[in-house]
């Protein structure tokens, strides 16, 4: 990945690559912290970062490689301050408590359930938990997940149904229950 | 809509795929932020040869001013000077010479001598031209 300088783009440049793989800068963030107010922190300041790049001058020849790397240095960086503000406890042993108000109660089921898959998601690998967030959360198949990691699709595949299958033995131990309306 | 219920001791096992689709679903900011450009940073411009060495250009300038005009007032007074570090101007007193044009004090015995050479000779002093009678 190597910069040179040149003119700076037009910012709808920017906004096309910012619309490309935002999703996915956070996806990566989520992955590591299971919290998407800070993934959704840390996506900005990628592409803050990368504005400023560009405003300077500086061409990046892959800006995909480039917010994905920045993106996973701040998430670690994140981790450092976060040991500083919690102790050896981080926020996400905090049974996922965030928000001060108060639930109503038809969410509260949901939110029980969702606390169990947080929890169960936490026992995975990072490696896995990237792999579930951006087939889950964003939806993308084996060979689309396999160019955001740069690994083999097969190794996707194969990680991808062992992560489900631990998740679902664990979530049945847990009790947890599908239902459709 | 699926609805998610927590069922102890269920034997039915759990769609994990519908399950962690909502789960992702519910986790992923709605609507997605856009972009908001910055305010216009000033670019910080790369440092030429004088604007690194600006200051110190400056303060040499400074000090040589300073040295150019300290000497061009020194040269308004005399270099000489007493031992006290006034000028020695006792040799001008009682002149009507302006001290700029005062001359240098003589010695006592040359300064008499010197003193009396406009004199004219008076009475038996002056040296007869005339033959005896």
């Amino acid at each position: 990945m190597k910069s040179r300088r040149k003119q700076p783009p037009h910012q709808a440049d920017f906004e096309e690559i910012y619309e490309r793989h935002s999703r996915e800068v956070w996806a990566l963030v989520y992955a590591r912290w299971l919290n998407a107010d800070i993934a959704l922190d840390i996506m900005q300041e990628t592409f803050l970062r990368l504005w400023r790049q560009w405003q300077e001058g500086s061409e990046i020849v892959n800006p995909r490689a480039w917010v994905l790397r920045v993106a996973r240095n701040l998430a670690e960086d994140h981790a450092k301050s976060a040991f500083r503000r919690y102790g050896t406890q981080p926020p996400q042993t905090m049974n996922g408590v965030e928000g001060r108000e108060i639930l109503p109660l038809d969410g509260m089921a949901r939110d029980e359930t969702f606390g169990q898959i947080r929890k169960e998601m936490e026992q995975l690998a990072p490696a896995d938990r990237e792999i579930l967030t951006l087939r889950y959360a964003l939806e993308y198949d084996t060979s689309q997940i396999a160019e955001v990691l740069e690994i083999n699709p097969t190794a996707v595949h194969m990680r991808l149904s062992r992560a489900r299958q631990r998740l679902a033995e664990r979530l049945t131990a847990q009790g947890v229950k599908e239902t459709h309306e | 809509m699926s609805n998610m219920t927590m069922m102890p001791n269920d034997e039915q096992r759990p769609d994990v795929d519908v399950l962690l689709h909502d789960y992702f679903q519910s986790e992923l900011p709605r609507p997605w932020p856009t972009f908001q450009a910055p305010k216009q940073t000033r670019v910080k411009q790369p440092e030429t040869v004088f604007a690194r060495y600006s200051g110190r250009i400056v303060l040499a300038a400074g000090i040589a001013l300073l040295l150019a005009g300290y000497l061009t007032v020194a040269g308004y007074f005399p270099a000489r000077q007493g031992a006290d570090g006034l000028e020695d101007v006792t040799g001008q007193i009682g002149s009507k010479d302006s001290p700029s044009k005062s001359k240098r004090p003589l010695p006592p015995g040359k300064a008499d001598h010197q003193q009396n050479d406009h004199l004219e000779p008076m009475g038996d002093a002056r040296p007869s031209n005339r033959r005896p009678d």
